[in-house]
């Protein structure tokens, strides 16, 4: 009897915990990040049902069939029954799969359009870096042997490319709001992963792996870039930030890096 | 101890046929790793030295052995065969990851056809019979699968 | 065959080196409890040091001198104490308790044969498998302290030795060392399982007759015949690329702490495959035993038989084999092909519908029975109620589309916490009350279960809902603080709360150890069948 209300207080607390979304995504920053949370509530909508349905009956089962001094029913099963729940269970699980496959799809399948914006993400222990390819619109060669981190060098660049010249490493991510970015990832040393939630966007880097990840941010601010597969002990800090800005203060920004390298050279 | 070792004579039969189920899917999961690594670039032929035909051949002739119940020539052969194997592993030289994978391969065999001689000493001969078969077997794989790579 | 050997004389033979499968399940049964204590100390003090990162801790100071200098927990020490919490939880309780424990104490009980078929073969897996655990224990204690990768130990993390960070030297070596002989100890239990099931039934006890109880176990020696018996290699290439430089799973120019190492062309991925082909397989293993104990304790205190046998029989048959097809969802965020992943989420969600068949059943059982609530009743009840509540997440998680976004957070952490550990942990709780009498004589104390069954229940509720909700704020796993994110700041009131449900659980699990040392010795004596049960072990 206890056992059948804390069942039931226990499972409307669950639903009024989700349902009153305290804890919960935080705005979305792209169209796929709209489309997830819907994907999501449709999701959070049927399994809901379900989990409050079952929850119900075992505690209706609970108060209703205690021990009250007469003989049980008997019985061996149901064979129609059985098919029921089985059919009913097959279709609404394995539909809600082809459902959301779409997006799935559409994230990770769908090649980013030609005209997107290349930017090669490195991780590696502990931080992440970026680069832009520069107004030739090409990355400079690189290699492993090049690399110095101590002077701003992560990817390897190799100076003798000349392609590589204008190429902006940077340590955090800034992209234009409402251009296609396709990202590349690479890993020095062992998998890491990116993830950013405002864009519900999260693809392992690895090592020896060259790993395309398209998005599009719809608004503009700063959100925050966290590693998301166990990279070492300093996991919990490897943060970076991606900054979506206007167009025309992206280009700005773009100025502003390439004056900078051309003092450098 | 129980007596049940040595009163019941299917049981042991069956258990030596799953433990071979259980080996052929370790067989199964380094082939697949194997398949799995032969799409990389740094893929080369596998080593398949002469002597390994060789040492096909005792390890056949042991299972013929065994199979007419010749328990002595039987662990006989299977020593010569993993000797033979020494002299294949001591010539090669371990450079890349085809060659590491033949290791593995090889070596994972190896280490169950020592298995196979301790069971033949203290095990049913009948329940022993089958294992030896099974490794016979899990060898003409291997030499087939690096006949294919080679 | 029928006679029953005379129990042999001297206290070794008899309760350290013996072949009797009743000695063996109870000394599985006492390896998985004192591992149980060990993990839940652990996670407390990993609780502990997630809420107050900055407490300095004289225990942990005196425990881990190195890893906790001057009562400071390190992020390294946090780790290690993750990865040594799963795999103890992990391998040597959910895998040895269920399975191998009650397994071995009951499956020639409830067929009527004398002994499990090959005693020696069983007395040997025993002792692998202690000598498993004192090798992953030894890992806290060498140079560098424990590993640090977690329980999936993904390459390169796991195979680039110390340069990865402390514990990836030889604490890393001994942990993988641990899981082989594990495996071993596996393969050899489910041959024994497999072979005693199939051989030494009693005369006309059919395979279809058999109780569920014996059906879990029947189906998870057989997902362990074949799942160990890819972890084994998997664990030995391992070793090969960290101790001969072999290049299995180690790519080429990878550049760790300024150093190049010279391993060539290795792949990552590969090992996740051929690992996850074995994890999810594993957890499976350590919930069916679990399904087959509920099953039998709903029907004997609901006086009904269960409802839908056969189906059950068939949905435990689903379970095990669709567990072979699934093992990619783990990777979805992996860079595998995308197009894979929809053919394993699909496969995912059908594994679903036997699910959803024994919750029916489960159910079924209980309608228009008359039931008694006696502990291993409620825990039962319990299990039920979690076991909803823990795979009804697993319906998000097997949608790539929304695991894109839940992998790797609390979100997973709460799932298979739920499923996988509090409920085959509630089975086990169950399966204890509800053989105590058989296996010790003596009855365990009623209202002491019960209190600690009230407790623990809502105490992991408290514990593991919270966490999918931390989960979908985007709270990382495997995170040793949350100081360094802003958008983690706002959920550390939630992390308080998590941390007193968890030491609050963990207080009560000490009425069960009471209960159960104290009953071994002082309890009621037990009558021959105490709950009125059908199965052949009562008479």
């Amino acid at each position: 009897m206890i056992l059948a209300v804390l069942v039931w207080l226990l499972s409307i607390a669950i639903v009024v915990a989700f349902a009153i979304r305290r804890w919960w995504f935080p705005p979305p920053a792209s169209a796929v990040g709209a489309e997830f949370d819907s994907y999501f509530g449709i999701t959070a909508i049927l399994t809901g049902v379900i989990f409050l349905s079952a929850q119900v009956a075992l505690g209706w089962v609970i108060v209703r069939y205690r021990d009250k001094g007469g003989a049980a029913v008997q019985s061996h099963g149901n064979d129609r029954l059985e098919w029921i729940w089985t059919t009913a269970a097959a279709i609404l699980f394995i539909g809600l799969g082809l459902i959301t496959a779409g997006l799935w799809a559409k994230v990770h399948i769908e090649p980013a359009p030609a005209n997107a914006m290349r930017v090669e993400v490195l991780a590696k222990q502990f931080a992440w870096s970026f680069r832009y390819a520069g107004p030739d619109g090409r990355f400079g060669r690189t290699s492993i042997r090049m690399v110095n981190d101590a002077n701003g060098n992560p990817f390897g660049l190799d100076d003798t490319d000349p392609a590589g010249r204008d190429d902006i490493v940077t340590s955090t991510l800034r992209v234009p709001v409402n251009v296609p970015v396709q990202l590349t990832l690479q890993s020095r040393d062992v998998i890491h992963n990116f993830f950013v939630r405002e864009l519900r966007m999260k693809q392992d880097a690895v090592p020896g792996m060259r790993i395309p990840l398209p998005f599009l941010a719809n608004r503009t601010g700063e959100f925050e870039i966290a590693c998301s597969e166990l990279c070492g002990l300093g996991h919990h800090q490897m943060r970076s930030k991606l900054t979506v800005i206007t167009a025309e203060a992206f280009a700005d920004w773009q100025k502003q890096m390439l004056e900078q390298l051309r003092q450098q050279q | 101890m129980s007596g049940i070792e040595v009163t019941v004579e299917r049981p042991s039969k069956l258990g030596v046929t799953l433990a071979c189920a259980s080996v052929t899917m370790m067989f199964a999961a380094i082939t697949s790793a194997a398949i799995f690594r032969s799409g990389d670039t740094d893929w080369t032929r596998i080593p398949m030295p002469p002597a390994l035909w060789l040492n096909t051949l005792v390890l056949i002739v042991s299972s013929y052995a065994i199979q007419k119940l010749n328990r002595t020539w039987s662990i006989l052969l299977g020593f010569v065969f993993l000797a033979g194997q020494g002299y294949v592993w001591m010539g090669l030289r371990a450079s890349g990851i085809s060659e590491a994978f033949f290791y593995v391969f090889t070596v994972a065999h190896a280490v169950h056809v020592v298995g196979g001689l301790f069971a033949m000493c203290f095990v049913r001969i009948e329940s022993a019979r089958i294992y030896w078969h099974f490794l016979t077997g899990l060898w003409m794989y291997l030499m087939l699968l690096f006949w294919i790579w080679r | 065959m029928s006679q029953v050997h005379a129990p042999p004389q001297g206290f070794l033979r008899r309760w350290i080196f013996s072949t009797d499968h009743k000695v063996i399940g109870l000394q599985y049964y006492f390896l998985a409890l004192f591992s149980a204590i060990i993990g839940m100390v652990l996670s407390a003090a990993m609780r502990f040091h997630l809420v107050y990162p900055d407490a300095k801790v004289r225990l942990f100071g005196w425990l881990w001198p190195d890893g906790a200098p001057g009562g400071q927990m390190t992020p390294e020490l946090y780790l290690s104490l993750m990865t040594m919490h799963g795999t103890l939880m992990v391998f040597f309780v959910l895998t040895a308790a269920p399975q191998s424990g009650f397994g071995n104490y009951f499956i020639p009980l409830q067929i009527s044969a004398p002994d499990m078929v090959f005693p020696r073969l069983n007395m040997l897996s025993f002792w692998v498998t202690f000598l498993a655990l004192v090798t992953l224990l030894a890992a806290f204690f060498v140079p560098g302290g424990a590993p640090l990768g977690g329980w999936t130990a993904y390459p390169p993390l796991s195979a680039i030795g110390e340069v990865a960070g402390p514990g990836q030297g030889l604490g890393m070596d001994l942990w993988i060392l641990s899981i082989a002989l594990f495996s071993i100890a596996s393969l050899m239990g489910s041959i024994n399982f497999l072979t005693t099931l199939a051989d030494l039934r009693a005369p006309g006890l059919g395979l279809f007759d058999l109780p569920l109880t014996c059906w879990g176990w029947l189906v998870t020696a057989l997902i362990s015949l074949f799942a160990f018996a890819v972890l084994l290699p998997a664990g030995i290439l391992l070793l090969l690329d960290r101790n001969i430089g072999t290049s299995f799973f180690v790519p080429s120019n990878l550049l760790v702490n300024d150093r190049l190492l010279d391993h060539k062309g290795g792949s990552p991925l590969l090992f996740q495959h051929l690992f996850w082909f074995f994890g999810h397989p594993e957890v499976y293993i350590a919930i069916l035993p679990g399904m087959g104990v509920i099953s039998t304790v709903l029907s004997t205190f609901a006086r009904k038989p269960v409802f839908g046998r056969m189906a059950m029989i068939y949905a435990l048959l689903a379970i095990g084999f669709l567990g072979f097809l699934v093992w990619g969802h783990h990777m979805f965020i992996s860079g595998m092909s995308p197009y894979s992943s929809i053919a394993f989420s699909l496969i995912t969600l059908a594994v679903g519908v036997p699910s959803a068949i024994k919750t029916f059943n489960w159910i079924g059982t209980l309608w228009g029975g008359q039931l008694r609530f006696t502990t291993a009743m409620l825990f039962a009840l319990g299990f039920v109620s979690l076991f909803v509540s823990g795979g009804i997440t697993g319906i998000f998680l097997g949608q790539p589309a929304i695991d894109l976004y839940m992998h790797d957070t609390y979100f997973v952490v709460g799932h298979f916490h739920l499923i996988m550990g509090v409920a085959a942990v509630f089975a086990l709780f169950a399966a204890t009350f509800y053989w105590f009498p058989k296996m010790f004589g003596r009855m365990l104390s009623e209202p002491l279960g019960k209190a600690h069954f009230y407790i623990t229940f809502l105490g992991v509720y408290a514990i593991f809902v919270p966490m999918h909700l931390a989960g979908i704020v985007g709270n990382p796993r495997r995170y040793p603080d949350f100081k360094e994110f802003e958008f983690l700041a706002s959920l550390m009131p939630m992390h308080k709360f998590i941390t007193h449900a968890a030491f609050t659980t963990a207080a009560a699990q000490l009425i069960f150890l009471f209960n159960l040392f104290y009953s071994m010795r002082r309890g009621v004596p037990a009558p021959q069948n105490p709950w009125e049960a059908s199965t052949r072990e009562w008479n």
